[in-house]
């Protein structure tokens, strides 16, 4: 009885041990994973066309809503793609204490449709599933 | 004639004690202790020293474990003798103590041989142990550093390699483990068998065929007019 006990005991514990090993597959609650499959820590408040040069010119505006964890991160930065250009333009943080960064695209002109790649870089990476694709006709 | 007869007398008086003049012999044998010897094939002694009328006189000396000696020794008349002798032991002791060197050299190797591979197991067991605490250390490290670093390269690297590496190291060390336990309860199971198997083995007895031959060379009278002596050997002890 008491050696049958023991074994159960040792069988226990050998299977015990296998709670310890990573699920690298379950491995996916922080938001700076690239695999993250969650909320973005980006959000498109809205994007509009504004005339400027006394209204010779437009612009389109994009109003980009930062999470706060986001900010207090402090190093990363938002590099935008604009393709009808195309255009590269990086935007490096901005104070934790502003939710919204705002997107200028200076070359637009009325009824033509813009579409953006808005890209997140945290340190040495990128955060995929962070990434927007927002399009917008220039109208005012 | 009176004179004659007084002489004769006088002279029968001295006779026997010039006839029985002794000497005495000191017996320095080896073993120094506990032997026995019978002398003239008569008497069977056991002292260290023995007063004997002058002449020559036969000794048959024993001890445990050894040989019959036969010897005669002159003894001279008020003068003491050392008899210096070294009994050999007998040929069925040394094959005895051969078959019990044997006996027990068998039987400790027996024993000491899953004993040994028994603390060979503890030892594995406890160097799995050992390396299956530090993988989990380096893995609850890894989860912490999941948690709380903001580097997608980082975190990339973590899940690419450093803690599939950490996992196997984890996977290695508990086969090492259940290995080690398996060989420490196998190497119990052997002791614990072996033991109660060689506690069975028959221990060699010694049968010491020399003092039967001894003490079949002496018949000792007693009140009822003899005894017959015999010798057997009871082991007592426990194998």
């Amino acid at each position: 009885m008491k050696s049958n006990v023991l074994f159960l005991l040792a069988c226990a514990a050998i299977l015990g041990c296998r709670k310890h090993d990573v699920d690298i597959a379950s491995l996916n609650t922080s938001r700076f994973d690239p695999d993250w499959v969650g909320p973005s820590f980006m959000r498109i408040d809205s994007i509009r066309t504004v005339p400027y040069a006394s209204g010779a010119l437009h612009r389109q505006q994009i109003h980009l809503h930062l999470d706060e964890e986001l900010r207090n991160v402090q190093d990363y930065v938002i590099r935008v793609i604009e393709y009808t250009v195309p255009d590269t333009t990086i935007y490096p943080a901005v104070d934790p204490a502003q939710p919204t960064v705002v997107i200028l695209n200076y070359l637009v002109q009325l009824g033509e449709e813009y579409c953006y790649d808005i890209d997140l870089r945290i340190g040495s990476g990128i955060l995929l599933n962070h990434r927007l694709s927002p399009c917008a006709v220039a109208e005012l | 004639m009176f004179r004659s007869l007084a002489s004769l007398f006088i002279a029968s008086c001295f006779l026997p004690v010039c006839a029985q003049e002794t000497g005495t012999l000191r017996m320095l044998i080896d073993p120094g202790h506990d032997f026995s010897f019978i002398v003239d094939h008569k008497h069977r002694m056991q002292q260290r020293e023995v007063k004997l009328s002058e002449g020559l006189h036969h000794f048959s000396i024993w001890a445990p474990e050894r040989v019959i000696v036969d010897t005669t020794v002159f003894v001279i008349a008020d003068r003491t003798t050392d008899l210096l002798l070294r009994l050999p032991f007998s040929a069925d002791h040394l094959e005895y103590r051969k078959q019990l060197a044997n006996y027990q050299t068998k039987k400790r190797w027996v024993r000491t041989v899953p004993i040994v591979a028994m603390a060979g197991g503890l030892v594995w067991s406890g160097i799995s142990i050992g390396q299956y605490g530090k993988a989990k250390k380096a893995l609850d490290k890894d989860r912490a550093d999941y948690e709380i670093n903001v580097d997608p390269g980082t975190l990339s690297t973590l899940k690419g390699s450093t803690i599939p590496a950490h996992n196997a190291d984890l996977k290695k060390a508990r086969t090492s483990l259940i290995g080690g336990l398996a060989f420490t309860a196998i190497g119990a199971g052997a002791t614990y068998y072996l033991f109660r198997l060689t506690s069975k083995w028959d221990r060699p007895l010694f049968d010491d065929r020399e003092k039967v031959r001894f003490d079949g060379m002496a018949w000792i009278p007693g009140a009822q007019g003899g005894i017959l002596m015999a010798g057997l050997t009871i082991e007592l002890s426990r194998p």
